[in-house]
């Protein structure tokens, strides 16, 4: 205990844990949105993308993250409208973001002068190096985040659900499918300094995967994968701390192990899934009779 | 608003995805008081004839003028209950209250009356006992029942229907047909099938789509009409039951 407290006075350690808690309302609510409208694909290939912006910036002496904001979100946005013209090629849109991204940043890397340290982080990730600043933008973009979602929560559930219908009654479905990929992008940069590019995507499908499994009101599995959000990334930075891991893929595991007794329970406790109850399945057939 | 006011009118509409035409030279007028049956053969257009009138596809050519209100929610739409995620974690309320989406306006809440409306089609449609399932939770039938109740809680002014009888357990297929002849009267319907003789005694127009349009006022479908539209002589099959709407014919 003396020592937990001993590491509680550290100032990285509880930014670090700032970070985490800020870090799982987004895999909580942007986490979901991203799994059920099946912007899983999207948000690796902004993810890696951003690694070209972070790489220019990087090279140019200018805040790296500012870079790959950048870039995420216009490649966010190019992917979702040209997603509509484009439609048969638009996985191979991502890939070639995805790659072409990735080769950028690496190539304006290694023409930097001096080593270049920071590398690994932002592949991997390093909860413990974020800084103060970062931290306090997370924490607006959370609230920013939070906001969008209770104001527009059944926007944002109509268009997730089914595109055509919301149309048809008058919401402005491409406004809001903007909106959701720019808190996207952004979350997947932000997301990047715990993770970092490569496992980023882990924070935003593992918690929702996860509670999908468990629960099944949207509400619910927004706030169930929050909570295996929180487990993820303090567990993750807890279990790095112990066994002297790298944070990122330490939370990363762990939320895949996560996986396991959540499939478990699904597949021999809520054996309910898929099937009606009885009582309801005995009503159909009283319409028969009352109609015939 | 008499039975014969047009109420959308489709003039020479020419529409095609990438440089391939789907329809051409499509023209079209529903009139308040039609049950209109589009019928053709799988890829023929009939999907996206209706689509362009919901406004979701813009044609390359040609006009659609509409005599409805206006108002977001007039036109009800029942998408084929096949293209949606089962695992979509919704609860059926909840897909049936989207329907007031277009109603409620610029108010972020739904209000008493929404939810009225909502209890008053689920029961409608037979559904009153499975509001608060989740819609994995539902066969075929049930979906797009829940389907159905969404387009009808935004008291729409005309319903179209794609395929809504399609690979259905015989439930539903009673209950849904029951829904529809109460409408007919009410408002217009316009329904996408391949088959339009579960809806004998209600059609009253049918229009058979294969790229070009062929409209017929009247509910009897002959071999000529659809020798035009299949392209080749087709055998009709009438499937016993009591209103016949084919007309009789000889081999």
């Amino acid at each position: 205990m003396a020592t937990l407290i001993e590491l509680w006075s550290y100032d990285f350690i509880r930014q670090a844990v700032f970070a985490a808690l800020l870090a799982s309302f987004l895999c909580g609510v942007i986490g979901t949105f991203v799994v059920v409208k099946r912007l899983v694909f999207i948000s690796g290939g902004v993810s890696h993308a951003a690694f070209g912006g972070l790489g220019v910036c990087y090279y140019l002496g200018v805040e790296p993250l500012i870079g790959a904001g950048v870039v995420a979100i216009v490649s966010a946005l190019l992917v979702a409208a040209g997603g509509r013209r484009w439609v048969r090629s638009q996985d191979a849109v991502i890939g070639i973001l995805w790659s072409v991204g990735m080769a950028i940043g690496v190539v304006f890397v290694a023409m930097s002068p001096g080593y270049a340290p920071n590398l690994m982080t932002y592949l991997f990730g390093n909860i413990l190096t974020v800084s103060h600043g970062a931290v306090l933008v997370t924490f607006w973009f959370t609230l920013v985040v939070l906001g969008f979602a209770l104001l527009f929560f059944k926007e944002f559930v109509a268009v997730s659900f089914d595109e055509e219908f919301a149309r048809v009654q008058g919401v402005p479905v491409g406004v809001f499918m903007a909106i959701l990929m720019v808190m996207v992008a952004l979350s997947v940069v932000l997301l990047i300094q715990l993770v970092g590019i490569i496992l980023v995507i882990a924070l935003l499908t593992i918690p929702p995967v996860i509670s999908l499994m468990l629960t099944r009101g949207f509400v619910s599995v927004i706030l169930v994968s929050t909570f295996i959000g929180a487990l993820m990334t303090l567990g993750g930075l807890a279990l790095s701390y112990v066994f002297d891991l790298p944070s990122g893929p330490t939370m990363v595991l762990l939320g895949a192990l996560l996986m396991l007794p959540a499939y478990l329970w699904q597949r021999l406790v809520r054996r309910d899934f898929g099937k009606p109850p009885d009582d309801l399945r005995a009503e159909p057939q009283d319409l028969v009779s009352s109609a015939l | 608003m008499t039975r014969q006011e047009t109420l959308i009118e489709l003039r020479d509409i020419w529409f095609g995805y990438e440089r391939r035409p789907v329809l051409e030279a499509v023209s079209l007028r529903i009139s308040a008081g039609d049950f209109l049956a589009i019928i053709g053969p799988n890829g023929g257009g009939k999907t996206t004839l209706v689509k362009i009138v919901l406004g979701l596809l813009r044609p390359w050519s040609g006009s659609v003028r509409s005599n409805l209100s206006g108002r977001h929610g007039a036109i009800g739409y029942v998408p084929q209950f096949a293209d949606f995620d089962e695992s979509f974690p919704l609860k059926v309320f909840d897909v049936v209250r989207m329907g007031r989406l277009g109603a409620r306006g610029p108010r972020r809440f739904y209000s008493r009356e929404d939810n009225d409306q909502v209890a008053r089609q689920l029961e409608r449609l037979g559904l009153g006992a499975l509001a608060g399932a989740y819609i994995g939770d539902l066969s075929g039938g049930q979906l797009q029942r829940t389907l159905i109740a969404r387009a009808l809680v935004g008291q729409p002014e005309i319903l179209f229907l794609d395929e809504p009888l399609g690979s259905i357990d015989p439930e539903s297929r009673i209950a849904v047909l029951e829904a529809l002849r109460e409408l007919h009267g009410e408002i217009p319907v316009v329904v996408i099938t391949h088959d339009i003789t579960p809806y004998a005694g209600m059609v009253e127009q049918i229009a058979c789509v294969n790229r070009e349009l062929f409209y017929h006022p009247g509910s009897e479908l002959t071999e000529e009409m659809l020798e035009q539209v299949y392209g080749c002589p087709v055998e009709l099959v009438a499937h016993g039951v009591p209103h016949r709407v084919l007309g009789e014919h000889h081999h």
